[in-house]
């Protein structure tokens, strides 16, 4: 459409005419004849039309900091101009080369061009690439524009890097509780190998009696006496994530809340590989409710929590541990599971001046995980993982004060019998300090 | 609103855009001026004795009349420009340029009604009319040029607040470039042959009975181009409807749903 100074140019046009034939003047009508055919000449183009945007994804799931080539490409048939295609990125996206934006120019005849562009998403989650907006713009400012979408949307599915745990795999350690009945699980499949007789409990399948064995001596309790066989399942874990958005501090690459999920997908690579019984929660994230992952054990296991862990989202820290700890008693009763709780100690510190409620109930919460293990005969390992935030690292006085208060809190924590272990990421990956930890307590 | 996610290479208005306007403006004032003094219309600066005398070699060497012309209008200019009044700008710049002309062109009326305004001048009935409607025109182009230069900056800055690469900014500018020169060309050579056709229909005057037929022919072919520029734009304006498209103002300055 004209624009007002264009409708003005007609206007002036309009006014050296009349001027011209009132005056009966050659040199007003040969300027209006001049203004009138420049106006006519950029009205009558009309912009690149027939457009048509196709776009492509090589592949429908990326790492986080993977590279991920948009393949677009733009037809136009009829018209001369520019065309604008842009595409709207989520807020993680940024593009590490080429431009989302672009400008092409048409002239006369068809054209077909390549217009990709590169993104890098800096946080996992599934995100929305919403469909292709283009719009086509007739040369000299004022003349027709035309504007348009093409799809499809795409969804994209980043998922969390997880590092090899191959170094770990190399680690042959000798284990130092040599007890290894304690590692088995309670629940879960069972297999054929026979492992003790002994006496039947409530509970106990009639098929598992061993009647021979049974009828062989009469006991004084009359109770018969049952196979047990070897559990499918040598272990199990149970991780607990914090997701509250004081772990989403620093760069968003690298913070304590996508360290968190990295050591969670760490964890979880490295018992799941041993055929171990998973189980997480989520504490903390977005909405206030938790996320769970009910105990599973194999490679499907591992992809489901991927899949968890690629949607989480902080949330504000109101639901605190204790409340996951005692919406998955029944699991932790059945599993007796070795339980990582994943998060940061220092905010968990109460300065002077401070209610120090939340730790209170931290610590209660780590207590409670700790006597259901006392409870159930469970002998599992209760150990706090502390991820050390990397936000202070250049205020070294702020970074002093946090690992003073983090000490306090896991001088705290450890007098409640769960352990500590101090993980600053930027000094070391995850998998280090895994060999360690499977160094130590293997 | 439309917006490259990339690193956009941010920067002010393009100087080179900035100083073809003022080159041009400069052009088109200098050319005023000369329409002035070729017409006799001198501007007399009476300055102060104290100032004679502090600078008289540089005000009798000077050419003050173009430099005062230019200086002040340029001024003008840039600042309405600075405060963003772009069209007010352009309408001053209308004027000053397009004004001068009118003195000359003035003593080009076939029909007599200049008679009843006498205009001082020292000029007569012998100016050749093609000398005046070539100056006349130059500046029309000028103005419309200067126009079409200040909106290819404008949207230029615009493009380049929103990080369009700068590869496709000149692009598009340099084909912009082209695309006006083709125009303006066309425009002038359709315009002269209006014109010629215009005078050789002239030898018919008497058909009309004493009327200027050249006027009546070039009113006729305004008249038409004026119509056809209407049509065409209604028809513009009927098709996008048709289409479905949507008639935006300025769709760089106005939000897409979402982000960047």
């Amino acid at each position: 459409m004209y624009r007002p100074v264009q409708l003005s140019w007609i206007a002036v046009a309009l006014v050296l005419l009349v001027l011209g034939l009132t005056l009966g003047n050659m040199i007003l009508l040969s300027g209006a004849i001049f203004v009138l055919i420049s106006a006519l000449l950029s009205t009558a183009l009309p912009p690149p039309s027939g457009i048509v945007v196709t776009r492509s994804l090589p592949k429908a799931a990326y790492w986080v900091g993977d590279t991920l080539t948009v393949q677009r490409r733009l037809t136009a048939h009829g018209g001369i101009g520019a065309v604008f295609v842009h595409d709207q990125l989520p807020q993680e996206a940024q593009v590490v080369q080429g431009s989302n934006l672009r400008l092409v120019w048409k002239w006369p005849g068809s054209m077909t061009t390549d217009i990709s562009y590169q993104l890098q998403f800096s946080k996992r989650g599934m995100f929305t690439l919403p469909e292709t907006n283009w719009e086509s713009r007739a040369p000299f400012g004022g003349g027709r524009r035309v504007y348009g979408s093409h799809g499809p949307s795409f969804q994209v599915s980043v998922v969390p890097r997880i590092r090899s745990i191959t170094r770990l795999n190399e680690v042959r350690a000798v284990g130092r509780r040599g007890l290894y009945q304690g590692d088995l699980a309670k629940t879960g499949a069972s297999t054929d190998d026979f492992r003790e007789l002994r006496l039947y409990q409530p509970g106990d399948p009639f098929k598992r009696i061993n009647w021979k064995a049974s009828a062989r001596g009469t006991r004084a309790d009359n109770l018969p006496l049952v196979n047990e066989v070897e559990p499918e399942t040598k272990k199990g874990v149970w991780i607990f994530l914090d997701m509250a958005d004081y772990m989403d501090v620093g760069m968003p690459l690298s913070n304590p809340l996508e360290n968190t999920v990295e050591a969670s997908g760490t964890l979880a690579q490295y018992y799941l590989a041993r055929g171990s019984t998973l189980g997480a929660y989520a504490y903390n994230s977005y909405g206030g409710y938790g996320e769970l992952l009910t105990p599973e054990t194999g490679n499907r296991q591992f992809n489901r929590l991927i899949q968890m862990l690629t949607g989480l989202r902080p949330g504000s820290p109101e639901e605190g541990l204790l409340q996951p700890v005692e919406r998955c008693k029944s699991f932790l009763f059945r599993m007796r599971p070795e339980v990582f709780v994943i998060t940061r100690l220092d905010v968990h510190y109460a300065r002077p001046g401070e209610t120090s409620e939340a730790f209170e109930r931290f610590k209660a919460a780590i207590r409670r995980l700790v006597s259901l293990g006392t409870h159930s005969g469970w002998r599992g390992r209760v150990r706090v993982v502390h991820v050390d935030p990397q936000a202070f690292r250049e205020d070294t006085q702020a970074l002093g004060l946090a690992k003073w208060e983090t000490r306090l809190v896991a001088k705290d924590l450890r007098g409640t019998g769960a352990s500590v272990i101090e993980w600053d990421p930027t000094l070391e990956e995850f998998t280090s300090v895994l060999v360690r930890h499977v160094e130590i307590y293997r | 609103m439309w917006r490259s996610t990339g690193s956009p290479d941010i920067d002010a208005a393009n100087p080179g855009f900035v100083a073809a306007e003022s080159l041009l403006l400069s052009g088109l004032l200098l050319l005023g001026v000369y329409v002035l003094w070729d017409v006799g219309l001198v501007l007399e600066v009476q300055w102060p004795p104290e100032v004679m005398r502090a600078a008289r070699p540089m005000i009798l060497f000077l050419p003050w009349q173009p430099v005062l012309a230019v200086s002040l209008v340029l001024a003008a200019y840039w600042t309405l420009q600075a405060f963003g009044r772009s069209s007010f700008a352009f309408a001053l710049t209308v004027l000053a340029a397009a004004l001068p002309h009118g003195v000359p062109a003035w003593f080009h009326n076939r029909i007599g009604w200049y008679e009843l305004i006498v205009v001082r001048a020292g000029v007569g009935g012998d100016r050749t009319i093609y000398w005046d409607m070539a100056l006349f025109v130059t500046c029309l182009v000028g103005l419309v040029a200067l126009h079409r230069i200040a909106e290819m900056r404008r949207l230029d800055r615009r493009l380049s607040l929103r990080g369009m690469e700068l590869a496709d900014r000149r692009r598009v500018m340099r084909y912009e470039a082209l695309m006006f020169i083709g125009l303006v060309v066309a425009g002038l050579l359709l315009a002269g042959l209006l014109v010629l056709v215009a005078e050789a229909l002239a030898v018919y005057s008497e058909l009309l009975g004493g009327s200027p037929l050249a006027i009546v022919a070039l009113g006729g072919f305004a008249a038409l181009l004026l119509a056809l520029t209407l049509l065409f734009w209604f028809r513009g304006r009927q098709g996008a409807r048709d289409e479905g498209g949507i008639w935006r103002e300025d769709p760089l300055a106005e939000s897409m749903p979402g982000r960047p």
